[in-house]
């Protein structure tokens, strides 16, 4: 027994480099982040980082899964709630709102690792945590509209109310170990009895918290503090250095010829530096690569792709982050009248005017697609057919010239407004530091250079670009131009990044002193029939249907433009060849993480079947 | 001397005071709040909801009811919970981060005068000489090349390129601290000697980047004042008398020479236990100074509160005790 | 330096200086790097070969992307094509700029304050305030006038400072008629006007040592990166009132000041304490006292005495201050401070050259190389002069 404890420790960490692999039937993924806790916080009340859900893959299954093919499939329940087989019910409920009930039914043979049934307690227990007073959840809203009712140990409906489309979508988990949480969370109930969450709010939070935590720090887990229910479970957390996790037997779906044949142990090894894993990739001690990990450029580096043939496969899986830059469109602020920012040619001109499809080329290989609207190919919702921006200098001058621009004496375009001359100088704005967009900002200033724009650069670092005083306040002109960012979008597009009113709620989504500078529209644009349309469309449980109200929607985008599209970034993922199913997509499991599917994950040479093509879902340098 | 003591560490209690309220002012000032970026995440939250969340985080109150109620806890020994790690700020800053910092950034610093007082003083001696210029350019050298740079280079020649090139050379670890826990040891999974040995190991490449630079620099200083001493008075004195040029250099000058490293060293011992940002984050090795960063960039409030009031603390600590070794290394100064 | 204008027979002092440097053949090569370095910079657009900004156009550009070394481009190509040895040669200005200036004022503040600490050390010192106080024997009344003229310029200077930023804070309130604004100037201006009036008569005992070493340790408690933080969206705020005072005082040329001045605030505080530290040492040495004795003033024992005898270390620190200063400004600029791209620095093309540290590894080089023989030029003068300036050394 102690010799062969001995045996497991320095399997991770002297040995591990030799033993890594195949050899031992594991796999060694690199990531770049290390989660601060895992498993116990099971609301993401302390932590919601990345790398966290992505190992959290491994240690739970979800009911309902999502595959890389963006569709639902049953892990630990018997099978999808649909419309068709009847587990799936909406009802309008008036004023235009719906309810969605769901009906769902755990696996018999669904098990925590510790041999205990998963049941209806558990999913009961995950609500009453939810639901407690001044729980500082992150998604307020979600738990506002979600309810649970409980048929009987198996069975159990969730209710969304008012319910849009998206709550049928992605990874449904809602459940967490009473057997072993219950007793600490009853302690919890009985000191937070006499508390008030708006006078005590801190209090409250900080209880809550200390609950999550008894189940999530390293220490706890090492412990042996939590049970898991996924495919494999923690087995040794050493901070700062790396998470080993074994094959979970009790886990009830059986991948393909047996789980002998696929990966036995996933360690997952951090390192923080970029430079220093893609040191540790080139070196071979790492198998494949997180979703946090190396950075685009370091993935196309010359040091590793010239190692790659025969040993790595590079993968750039494209996502749904979309690079854009916003324009001012207040009409207060002088600049943007100057400019003429407000109209939508002179926002098609800068776009004209800038070479997105050379830039691709020459920054990305082509790797990351230019974008023409806010929403990405991978998304369903995806509509083709809009109007289309090529790179077209003359175009831009007529554009331009229609604005009443002149060439000045300085180069530098010149018109007329109130009696008043104006030169074409811009602001342009991006989180200083961070190169890529640093480099993107250069070459677009200098394509507007040609035509006779000014660029005036003024860049910040993210904390005081991103901070509500200053991306908030384009009405009271902080910033008077173009602003050069990303958006994350999920899967659960609704709109609301240019929305101007979401007539569901009722809330005004452009950030002015009038609604204490709430929403993400921050360029101020406002169209009518696209806040209705977006509206409209998550309200739209046919899938067809609301394909067809978003895709008017983009139409009138593309032609209106509020912000310029650039590209939508991609993900890189270094692979070691003969490691299959270790594949993802842009939402895949939800999020577009690997390990979605982790049971089935295994080495080629030692049985694993391969059942998932990553070539599907990405592109791979040449 | 024991007045002047008592006088100086009386005069730490303002100056903490003062700082305190300086840092927690400039932490509460800095642009966007800790709940913006969950704001970001989460566009459908209303406003009600935000309000609560921050009602939570104790963030709707006004700057100087949050520092006087972070300072009458913090009088009490609680520092208050880390708001992304969940745990007290104390038990992250003083249990998890302090003590791996000590040991990396102590030996690096150890390292540091263990080379450059030595070399500095040969340097010295044999002005002028051949040997002299080399170590002046490889200290210049060691000077100008970002630590960045030097990290990565040595990562990249010790785990891939030496050993890919050359069979039998140990690969380094690329980085982290050792995947060996200290209740392996005391469990009797891994004996003492082979824990310690992973620790030397992931050690090696770390402490060799980080003690460079001050290498550099003090191997300079050391030098110069040196020459600076040797060239006074009192030593053309002792010279006179016949002393034999050992004891006048190790008896007389060193004594006078060393007084500007040791104020050198009382300001490198605050930046030292401060971590090193840099060579943390190339080796992935989790100190203070990522710590004290991130706490600044994810605007953890408590941790960064419990670290920069420490490091305060200990910045007048090791100017007093810098102050009392000039004393000891020079008998004509006194305090009173 | 100071004390070569303080001496009587200059002329002879200088030529004496001068012949002694020239000797001197280390100091002469790196007095002569300097003077290229600087020539370099003044006329960067006569050298460089192409515009440093110029980026390459036209279809695949990417081509011309991390080119290495070349007859073209005799240092290769940067990430957007431009041309390495033309930045190099531009980024000179600002850095050379940054260095000098901020090693330069830095040692400067440093010594002088150093030396007041050290020299004063339990010494208290009486400040006379006002024109309506007595003066006291024993100093010489023309150093005595200098002195009082001095404190007063600091003193009401100060007051005046507080005043107009006490101003700039409250005048949007004021305008909008807010009582906070109304109550907050009024105590300022009563504050003020009081502390106006007691100085005319004053006096103040003050330790200058405990003054000046408490204020080296608050400020090295200061953590920078949030006060940087602050500061730059202060300054970037048009909004606000220290942002509007910024524009307004320095105008567009106000980046590369800002980054000196930031970097000086921080940056004479080590050469303070290693000043303090010798000068404690050195005025109980033999020569220090018996210049007391014999009636030697304050002033000319410090500055004649006492600071030649700590240059080594201070010339070390200049040196070493150079270095970091042109690094650190990259680290300023990005946060916001100032030279935004594509202006082309030392420590912003050494910064940035980390990122592609695996592409193009090369373009750290030459960046590195220039702050490597900027520093050794420097140290290699620095020790000529000190050398030079050292009445017992026979050169």
């Amino acid at each position: 027994m102690r010799s062969a404890g001995k045996l497991a420790v320095l399997g991770i960490t002297a040995l591990g480099l030799a033993l890594a692999g195949p050899q031992d039937n594991s796999l060694i993924v690199g990531a770049s982040q290390e989660p601060r806790v895992l498993a116990g916080d099971f609301l993401d009340v302390i932590s919601n980082q990345a790398i966290k859900s992505e190992i959290e893959e491994y240690l739970f299954a979800p009911f309902i899964g999502f595959n890389a093919d963006s569709q639902n499939f049953p892990v630990l329940a018997t099978e999808v709630p649909t419309l068709q087989n009847g587990r799936l019910r909406v009802t309008d409920i008036g004023a235009g709102k719906k309810r969605l009930e769901m009906d769902i039914t755990i696996r018999p043979d669904a098990r925590w690792s510790d041999g205990k049934p998963i049941t209806t307690e558990d999913v009961a227990f995950y609500f009453e945590v939810g639901k407690a007073k001044g729980m500082p959840v992150l998604n307020p809203d979600y738990w506002e509209r979600v309810n649970v009712r409980i048929r009987d140990a198996r069975n159990f409906t969730l209710i969304f109310e008012p319910a849009y489309y998206y709550d049928t979508y992605g990874p449904i988990a809602t459940y967490a170990p009473k057997h072993v949480m219950g007793p600490e969370w009853e302690r919890v109930k009985a000191a937070a009895r006499n508390l008030d969450p708006d006078k005590d709010a801190e209090r409250l939070n900080e209880l809550y918290r200390n609950f999550f935590l008894k189940f999530a720090t390293p220490q706890a887990l090492n412990r042996g503090a939590m049970v898991y229910s996924g495919p494999f479970t923690l087995r040794r957390w050493v901070p700062g250095n790396s998470i080993e996790m074994v094959r979970n037997p009790n886990f009830p779906i059986k991948p393909e010829g047996g789980e002998s044949r696929y990966v036995q142990k996933v360690v997952y090894r951090f390192i923080q530096n970029t430079n220093s894993l893609l040191v540790a990739v080139i070196g071979g001690s790492i198998d494949a690569t997180s979703s946090v990990s190396l950075t685009f450029d370091q993935a196309r580096s010359r040091q590793l792709t010239s190692r790659a043939p025969g040993r790595f496969d590079i993968w750039f899986v494209p996502g749904a982050i979309w690079e854009h830059i916003d324009i001012n469109k207040f009409e207060n602020c002088q600049v943007v009248k100057d400019l003429g920012l407000n109209d939508k040619r002179t926002r098609q001109a800068l776009l004209h005017a800038m070479n997105r499809e050379g830039l691709v080329r020459a920054f990305f290989d082509g790797l990351q697609p230019v974008a023409h609207t806010w929403i990405a190919p991978v998304n369903p919702l995806f509509h083709p057919n809009v109007k289309k921006y090529e790179f077209n200098l003359d175009k831009a001058r007529q554009l331009l010239a229609q604005m009443g621009w002149r060439p000045g004496p300085d180069g530098i375009l010149q018109r007329q407004v109130g009696g008043r001359t104006v030169r074409f100088e811009i602001e342009y704005v991006t989180t200083a530091g961070n190169a890529i967009r640093e480099r993107t900002q250069q070459f677009f200033a200098e394509d507007l250079r040609k035509i006779g724009i000014a660029v005036k650069i003024n860049n910040a670092p993210s904390a005081v670009v991103f901070a509500d005083d200053y991306t908030q306040r384009a009405s009271e002109c902080k910033w008077t131009g173009m602003f050069m960012f990303a958006w994350v979008s999920t899967l659960a597009e609704d709109g609301g990044l240019f929305q101007y009113r979401n007539l569901n709620t009722g809330a005004i989504l452009v950030p002015t002193r009038e609604n204490n500078y709430q929403g993400q529209n921050i360029g101020g644009w406002r169209n009518d029939e696209f806040d209705r349309l977006t509206s409209q469309a998550v309200l739209e449980f046919d899938e067809a249907r609301r394909k067809q109200l978003f895709a008017r929607a983009q139409e009138i985008w593309a032609e209106e433009l509020p912000a310029l599209p650039l590209y939508f970034r991609a993900n890189p993922y270094v692979v070691r060849q003969g490691l299959v199913n270790y594949v993802t997509s842009a939402y895949a499991g939800g999020y577009g993480y690997p390990g979605w599917n982790a049971w089935e994950i295994g080495w080629a040479s030692r049985g694993a079947v391969k059942k998932w093509d990553q070539a599907k879902y990405a592109l791979s340098t040449r | 001397m024991f007045a002047y003591t008592v006088r100086r560490l009386l005069q730490i209690i303002p100056l903490l005071f003062a700082a305190s309220v300086v840092i927690y002012a400039l932490l509460a000032l800095q642009p966007g709040d800790p709940l913006d970026e969950l704001r970001r995440q989460n566009p459908r939250m209303t406003a009600e909801q935000f309000e609560a969340l921050k009602r939570a985080y104790g963030l709707d109150q006004p700057l100087h009811i949050r520092y006087f109620k972070w300072l009458s806890r913090a009088l009490r020994g609680d520092l208050g919970y880390s708001r992304t790690y969940g745990i007290p700020a104390a038990e992250y800053i003083f249990v998890q981060r302090l003590p791996k910092t000590l040991i990396l950034s102590g030996l690096a610093l150890t390292l540091a005068l263990v080379v450059a007082i030595p070399v500095g003083i040969f340097s010295a001696v044999r002005q002028y000489s051949l040997a002299d210029y080399v170590i002046t350019f490889l200290s210049f050298v060691g000077f100008s090349m970002p630590v960045f740079f030097l990290g990565i280079l040595l990562l990249y020649f010790f785990a891939i390129w030496l050993p890919d090139h050359i069979p039998g050379f140990p690969r380094f670890p690329t980085g982290g601290v050792p995947g060996v826990l200290w209740e392996d040891v005391r469990s009797g999974a891994v004996s003492l000697w082979a824990f310690l040995g992973q620790w030397a190991w992931h050690l090696v490449l770390p402490v060799v980047t980080l003690a460079s630079l001050q290498m550099a620099e003090w191997t300079r200083f050391m030098r110069a004042s040196l020459l600076e001493v040797l060239s006074q008075d009192y030593i053309r004195t002792a010279r006179a008398k016949g002393l034999s040029e050992r004891v006048v250099l190790y008896k007389h000058a060193l004594r006078n020479a060393l007084i500007p490293i040791v104020t050198l060293v009382g300001l490198a011992i605050p930046g030292v236990l401060g971590g090193a940002t840099i060579t943390e984050t190339i080796f992935s090795y989790p100190g203070m100074g990522r710590a004290i960063f991130d706490a600044l960039v994810e605007k953890d409030y408590n941790v960064a509160m419990a670290a920069l009031a420490f490091l305060a603390l200990m910045t007048a600590l090791f100017n007093l005790l810098a102050d009392l070794a000039y004393a000891l290394v020079d008998p004509r100064i006194r305090y009173s | 330096m100071a004390t070569a204008t303080a001496s009587p027979q200059s002329r002879t002092f200088f030529s004496l200086f001068w012949r002694r440097l020239r000797r001197h053949k280390m100091a002469m090569a790196g007095l002569v790097v300097i003077v290229l370095l600087v020539l370099m910079a003044i006329f960067a657009p006569l050298i460089a070969p192409y515009d440093p900004t110029a980026q390459p156009t036209g279809e695949d550009v990417g081509q011309y992307y991390f080119n290495p070394p070349s007859r073209e481009h005799l240092l290769g190509t940067d990430d957007l094509g431009r041309d390495v040895l033309s930045r190099i040669i531009y980024g000179s200005r600002i850095s050379l700029l940054v260095g000098f200036a901020v090693a330069f004022s830095s040692v400067l503040l440093g010594t002088l304050m150093g030396t007041l600490a050290g020299y004063y050390a339990g010494r208290p010192l009486r400040f006379y305030l006002g024109p309506l106080r007595r003066e006291k024997e024993g100093f010489h009344p023309w150093t005595f006038a200098l002195w009082r003229v001095l404190s007063w310029f600091l003193y009401y200077g100060a007051l005046y400072l507080v005043l107009s930023i006490a101003w700039a804070l409250a005048e949007d309130g004021i305008r909008a008629g807010s009582l906070g604004s109304y109550l907050g100037f009024g105590l300022t201006l009563a504050l003020v006007l009081w502390a106006a009036w007691y100085g005319l008569k004053g006096q103040i005992r003050l330790d200058l040592d405990v003054a000046i070493s408490r204020l080296i340790d608050f400020m090295l408690t200061i953590p920078t990166l949030p006060l940087l933080l602050v500061l730059s969206a202060l300054l970037r705020d048009p909004e606000v009132a220290v942002g509007r005072w910024a524009q307004g005082v320095f105008g567009d040329a106000a980046s590369v000041f800002i980054i000196i001045f930031i970097l000086v605030l921080f940056g004479w505080l080590g050469t303070a304490r290693l000043v303090r530290g010798s000068i404690l040492s050195l005025r109980e040495q033999d020569y220090a006292t018996a210049a007391q004795a014999l009636g030697a003033s304050d002033f000319r024992i410090m500055f004649r005495h006492l600071v030649p005898n700590t240059l080594a270390p201070i010339i070390v620190q200049a040196t070493l201050q150079i270095g970091g200063a042109i690094l650190t400004e990259a680290a300023l600029s990005f946060l916001g401070f100032g030279i935004q791209p594509p202006v082309a620095t030392w420590g912003n093309m050494l910064t940035n050259a980390q990122e592609y540290i695996f592409t193009a590894p090369w373009l750290a080089l030459p960046p590195g190389f220039m702050i490597f023989i900027t520093v050794l030029a420097f140290n290699y003068l620095g020790d000529g002069l000190r050398d030079a300036l050292d009445p017992r050394s026979r050169l």
